[in-house]
């Protein structure tokens, strides 16, 4: 099982959605990188693609957890659960991830 | 079939082997044969006399199709000419085998463009695909005399744009896995990334995980959407060294994806594809690796992908309704 946050949300909008990736891609920009959406699963999972810097990076698991999972939800108003295309990594890492480097305090311009 | 998955072998070969084919202009020659069988052959060594011979259409079909649990294979050619008058693995050998049994053996025809020249290289390779019905080329370019790079715009993007030209849009390299005393660094896969670039279009396969060369193979397979992987060559580690090939699988999947890796026995060499499918189907990431590397467990999905599946759509085929149609193999429900 992917790694990627095993909420049972409601679905986002998919303009809702298409603007919470958007926000995403955009601060992945800041660093060369980015992010588009591959598609919405049956089971409301949300799946990207990685573009840009981001493509083969060994420290994706950090920018779904640090960045892509947070601003997404914060975006979108609730839990989303995400995975990247072409990419897993073992639940027992994520649960290291979220227990010593929590994600930033988002700030609101970065979902506007 | 295995535990109700269909496998699709990507690299099979029928070799030759045999003394007869070994150049005579070639003091090494001997040697060198050896070396192929040892770097590709089974941990359990068969008798060298034995994978020393020219492999024929029926002793295929009998190892791959009636010794073990494979569907379809792709019968490639290996364009090695070092130390073999008619080539480590002949075209005439593999496309034999697919016209015999063409319903189960896909072939895959291979040129190279500087034995006889680029020009007679292309006419080959038109002959193959028109003729021969080549669904692939497999290309060697690193040789002891004579390697070539996969970016040169010279010599190598004049093959690619005729495959594309006809149809073919996968291409295929061995990498790594050097033999004999040729230079290794001419296996590197780092050329294929201008390739990549420069052939959106094109599916490129890098064969043996292009060992050593793993860490740049995995990068690069990780960044270009058109690179693939076939597990060819590698195979044997499954047995081995198990916990090794968890490492290698943990890392393909963390960074590579199961999507772009293929199944690819490399029959004959290694005998019968079975007791790898079976170490393959048993494989499972250790909880200990899982956490200590952050790899994540490798599932029933990701083995159908990897033994059939991923090749299937690559050539555009719809992978069950092939093997239902194919002839029943003699001893199989």
């Amino acid at each position: 099982m992917a790694a990627s946050g095993t909420d049972q949300p409601d679905s986002p909008r998919q303009d809702t959605l298409s603007h919470g990736v958007a926000c995403v891609d955009r601060a992945l920009r800041a660093h060369r990188g980015g992010a588009e959406l591959v598609e919405q699963r049956a089971d409301g999972e949300v799946v990207l693609r990685l573009t840009g810097m981001c493509t083969g990076c060994l420290f994706w698991p950090a920018t779904l957890a640090g960045t892509i999972k947070p601003l997404l939800e914060h975006s979108v108003g609730g839990p989303v659960p995400v995975s990247i295309e072409g990419r897993r990594v073992s639940e027992a890492a994520m649960a290291r991830l979220a227990r010593l480097a929590p994600p930033l305090r988002l700030t609101e311009h970065l979902t506007r | 079939m295995i535990d109700g998955i269909h496998v699709f072998d990507n690299v099979i070969h029928a070799y030759d082997l045999s003394d007869e084919n070994l150049r005579p202009d070639r003091a090494d020659a001997v040697t060198a044969r050896a070396h192929m069988v040892g770097a590709l052959g089974p941990p359990r060594r068969q008798d060298p006399a034995e994978l020393s011979r020219a492999w024929l259409a029926d002793d295929m079909y009998s190892l791959v199709f009636e010794q073990s649990s494979t569907d379809l294979a792709m019968a490639q050619v290996v364009p090695i000419y070092d130390w073999y008058t008619n080539w480590f693995a002949p075209v005439n050998a593999q496309y034999e085998l697919a016209r015999k049994y063409p319903d189960r053996v896909l072939f895959c025809g291979g040129v190279d463009p500087l034995y006889e020249g680029l020009d007679a290289a292309l006419a080959a390779l038109e002959h193959q695909v028109t003729e021969m019905g080549a669904r692939s080329i497999k290309f060697y370019n690193g040789h002891v005399e004579g390697s070539w790079a996969c970016d040169d715009p010279k010599v190598a993007y004049p093959l690619y744009e005729k495959c594309l030209e006809l149809g073919v849009d996968v291409v295929q390299f061995h990498k790594g896995i050097p033999f004999g005393d040729q230079n290794m660094e001419t296996l590197r896969p780092n050329d294929l990334q201008k390739a990549a670039r420069d052939f959106p279009a094109m599916k490129f396969i890098i064969h043996h995980l292009a060992y050593p060369y793993v860490d740049e193979t995995i990068s690069i397979a990780a960044r270009f959407p058109n690179i693939y992987l076939a597990l060819s060559g590698t195979v044997s580690l499954f047995m081995i060294a198990p916990v090794r090939m968890q490492h290698i699988m943990g890392r393909l999947l963390y960074e590579v994806g199961s999507a772009k890796l293929l199944w690819g026995s490399e029959a004959a060499l290694v005998g019968s594809p079975e007791p790898y499918l079976r170490t393959f189907m048993d494989l499972a990431i250790s909880d200990e690796l899982m956490d200590g590397y952050g790899y994540p467990q490798i599932t029933r999905a990701d083995k159908e992908a990897i033994l059939g599946l991923n090749f299937a759509r690559m050539l555009g085929m719809d992978l069950a309704r092939a093997v239902a149609s194919a002839s029943p193999i003699p001893g199989r429900p």
